[in-house]
């Protein structure tokens, strides 16, 4: 049985030793520790990113610390890192482990750059990379002439070629008025994710009208080049110049997560090599940002040939029908005259046209109404002016007909529309009456129609349910009520127990003094000196120190005294208090030698100096 | 004879769940607006109308119904029941300018008497929220003074106390005034001095008896004050302060 154990106890330590052999080395302060730097190419184009790597090799991973990497940005742009990785390899029975730091950079200039060491902390001892040597020379130029919109200094990922954005105008010189359709597309190449889409920034001289664009479930192919690129048209706009001249459209950006590989040092390694298998390439998300060029549009001004004088603006092609809400009209009613125009153009920002009404009408500002729609590359509707007027006399009402005109840009000339001409005959109506005329507001409400009706929705309240009943009111302000009182009786009972300890020692100051008087008079009378001295101090030092608060800690006579003047007691009971105190002070030190009349001259000190200053600070 | 009452009870609570069950007024609402929707308003009128008998009393259905009269072209009436919608809830945007769309369709044009400053806030205050939103402000401020007691009573400190003392007098005075607006408001919904006209045109007597004085006309729609009644006639103001005698039937009470 005994055996057995023991052959337990030695396999056991067997194994132990056994794990402990293969954990030595990584336990140990290796003797075989190297730190490396290195770069992915050690001549690189302008512009073109590369790696920068300094690896920790042999050893215990946890033992180093204090990792510092030289000065990147001296000559390159750090456009990525550190990204760590640590790797762990078992070599004919040997552990080794290595981490390293990995940077990608991109070169500012051409010429030849040192990247100096870099350090780090081993086992307490400082330790140093080599230094590299990277050649720029010349690029091929190609890089950055592609994006005129998304190269701009920091924010270059070197991946212009394969994700940028345009903004495409299907025209570059237009009339006043007339719409530019912009699309702004992005070509990719890589894998993306759209962040916030930015407003549409303003741009001076333009009225700008978005579309919704249906985005498709797959995105064409274009190829440009001989290279594939995705496209997404991610936004529409419609531009109409208000102004003529030179204008710019301003650029359109949109930030976005760029899914890019990272490279991996290439490596005769077998392990390596079975990682570096695309599929477990490393992929990091990188934020970008889209940015579209900005435009410059040719806007001419509308011909002066051939403008007719009802012209107010519009441009585009247009409809228009005139009519009036009813025939029977009375003298004194309010009607309305209805011009709807129909068409496509720069239908927002029309302006109503001009009817004569005859001056024997009341009229009034019109009202407008807008039914929009965009759709098929362009914004159509219809946009109503509705004229409220009111006849102030019966008989022969003539409305002469409404003109309207536009300017038609793919024809290049003014069109010019004319309504009906309406006849009425009005009849004899209430007579006028000035007071209750409407008012421009009361017109705006007069035009409208009512709101739709509401929804069930809920249980329906019954006559008797609308009102707040008396009980819940009486409820609701007796609980603050209640909890206001239990408030305060708790507080009070909390500063009984806990609080105040200060206020209540002055309060019962007096009486505690009294308390030690009667003491001490008894002792002086069955002559207990010490007693009695010892009476008597409390009583005049336990009264001065509670009622004015004064620390136990301060003992001194003059310090107590200043206190007294301080609060203005008079001199004649200061200097008996000095008197009081001295004594006591005298007789703490030599007890034995104090005489009975002396003894009771001290108590009547004592009593007099508390009756005096508690007057005194009463007064 | 005890289980026969329990049965018989039972049975009738029963029953009349059943027939309520068919009447929902969630079906009825329904059926209004279907008929709303058709343009048959003299249908949707009586449907509402019967929830009314029913004893409900709900902006939503008072709206509803002002509506369909609106459409109907009864001015008068709808005017009346988007005026009780509003009284129960005012801070409906839909019910509130509705209310306005209509009332733009009054022949009269009266010009409000200016009042006082503080009889304005009051008036303001009361016909502009609900009365829940009241009684929320009037509970909110008696939370705020029951603080104020608190520190006032739990406390020595001196300023404190003086601080709390004079912010207590003025939140007694809110609360007070609060709890009488929530009074004054459920006085109003229970019963309203104020009446919608209904016929077309009404003619203003200065005095009660048969031989008045016409004194003016007002017409459908417009909201007066009625002050008192007497032998079925009324005496009413109007918001810019004229007074006179109609028959009661011409108005009807919010």
């Amino acid at each position: 049985m005994v055996h057995s154990v023991r052959h337990t106890a030695a396999a056991l330590f067997a194994v132990l030793f056994a794990f402990g052999a293969v954990g030595m080395p990584i336990g140990m302060p290796a003797q075989d520790v190297s730190f490396t730097a290195s770069v992915s190419q050690n001549e690189v184009a302008e512009g073109q990113q590369f790696q920068v790597t300094f690896t920790l090799s042999g050893g215990s991973l946890r033992q180093h610390r204090n990792f510092s990497a030289p000065d990147l940005n001296q000559h390159f742009l750090t456009l990525m890192g550190p990204s760590t990785s640590t790797q762990m390899q078992f070599i004919n029975g040997r552990t080794s482990s290595s981490i390293s730091w990995t940077y990608v950079v991109q070169p500012r200039k051409k010429g030849t750059f040192t990247i100096p060491p870099a350090t780090i902390e081993y086992d307490g001892e400082q330790i140093k990379t080599n230094s590299v040597q990277v050649k720029v020379v010349a690029g091929s130029g190609s890089q950055s002439q592609r994006g005129g919109g998304s190269q701009s200094g920091e924010d270059a990922l070197n991946i212009d070629d394969d994700f940028y954005m345009r903004a495409v105008a299907d025209k570059r010189t237009a009339y006043l008025g007339e719409p530019i359709t912009v699309t702004y597309k992005v070509f990719s190449r890589v894998n993306f994710q759209f962040g916030e889409i930015v407003k549409l920034p303003r741009s001076i001289g333009f009225w700008a009208e978005e579309f919704e664009i249906d985005q498709p479930n797959r995105y064409p192919i274009e190829v440009i080049d001989g290279k594939q690129y995705q496209v997404l048209s991610i936004k529409r706009v419609q531009y109409f110049p208000t102004q003529s001249g030179e204008l710019f459209i301003e650029p359109f950006e949109v930030s976005s997560v760029v899914r890019v590989r990272q490279k991996r040092r290439s490596s005769n390694n077998q392990i390596d090599r079975f990682f570096s298998d695309p599929f477990f390439d490393r992929y990091q998300n990188v934020e970008y940002t889209l940015r579209s060029q900005r435009l410059k549009i040719d806007v001419k001004p509308l011909p002066e040939a051939g403008m007719p004088e009802s012209f107010k603006g519009a441009v585009g092609t247009y409809t228009m029908d005139v009519s009036l809400d009813r025939e029977d009209i009375k003298a004194n009613e309010t009607a309305s005259l209805k011009v709807k125009i129909q068409g496509s153009g720069n239908i927002k920002l029309l302006e109503g046209p001009d009817v004569d009404f005859p001056t024997s009408v009341d009229t009034y500002d019109p009202r407008i109404e807008d039914d929009m729609r965009s759709g098929a590359g362009r914004i159509s509707g219809t946009r109503t002016f509705e004229y409220i007027f009111i006849p102030r006399f019966p008989g022969q009402l003539t409305i002469p007909p409404v003109e309207f005109s536009y300017f038609d840009y793919k024809k290049e000339e003014y069109v010019e529309l004319t309504g009906d001409e309406f006849e009425l005959d009005i009849a004899k109506g209430a007579p006028r009456d000035e007071a209750n005329e409407p008012t421009q507001a009361d017109v705006d409400y007069l035009a409208m129609d009512v709101n739709p009706l509401k929804q069930a929705d809920g249980e329906l309240r019954r006559r008797g349910e609308t009102a707040v009943p008396i009980s819940t009111m009486m409820l609701m302000y007796l609980i603050p009520a209640f909890v206001a009182a239990g408030g305060i009786a708790w507080k009070r009972r909390y500063d009984r127990i806990h609080g105040d300890a200060v206020g209540l020692r002055m309060r019962r100051a007096t009486k505690t003094a009294e308390k030690h008087l009667a003491a001490s008079k008894k002792y002086l009378d069955h002559k207990m000196i010490e007693k009695y001295y010892q009476e008597v101090a409390r009583a005049l030092w336990g009264y001065i120190q509670h009622k004015l608060t004064i620390p136990t800690s301060e003992t001194s006579v003059e310090g107590v005294l200043a206190v007294l003047r301080n609060r203005n007691i008079s001199d004649a009971t200061i200097a008996n208090t000095k008197e009081a105190l001295d004594g006591i002070e005298y007789a703490r030190f030599s007890p034995t030698r104090a005489e009975h009349a002396e003894m009771a001259e001290l108590y009547d000190k004592a009593r007099t100096a508390i009756v005096t200053i508690e007057q005194e600070l009463r007064a | 004879m005890k289980h026969l009452f329990i049965i018989l009870t039972l049975g009738t609570i029963i029953t009349t769940a059943m027939a309520q069950e068919e009447k929902s007024p969630e079906r009825i609402l329904n059926q209004a607006a279907e008929q709303y929707s058709q343009a048959d308003y003299e249908r949707a009128i009586e449907l509402y109308q019967s929830l009314l008998a029913q004893g409900y009393a709900d902006p939503k259905l008072y709206y509803n119904l002002g509506n369909a009269y609106f459409k109907n072209g009864d001015l008068g009436k709808s005017i009346l029941f988007y005026e009780r919608a509003y009284l129960l809830q005012p801070e409906d945007p839909e019910i509130a300018q509705n209310l306005k769309i209509a009332r733009a369709r009054i022949r009269d044009r009266v010009e409000p008497i200016p009042l006082l400053v503080i009889v304005k806030w009051w008036n303001d205050l009361k016909t502009t929220s609900s009365a829940s939103t009241l009684f929320l402000y009037s509970t909110i401020l008696a939370w705020l003074l029951a603080g104020a007691i608190f520190l006032f009573y739990g406390f020595r400190n001196v300023l404190l106390r003086r601080v709390v003392l004079a912010l207590g007098i003025v939140l007694i005075g809110l609360f007070a005034a609060s709890v009488a607006l929530v009074q004054a408001k459920n006085e109003s919904l229970a019963a309203e001095d104020f009446g919608i006209i209904m016929p077309f045109e009404v003619i203003v007597h200065s005095t009660p008896d048969a031989t008045a004085v016409e004194s003016f006309k007002i017409h459908e729609g417009l909201k007066v004050e009625v002050l008192e009644e007497k032998d079925g006639l009324v005496r009413i103001r109007l918001a810019d302060g004229k007074q006179g005698w109609i028959s009661a039937n011409e108005l009807v009470l919010i």
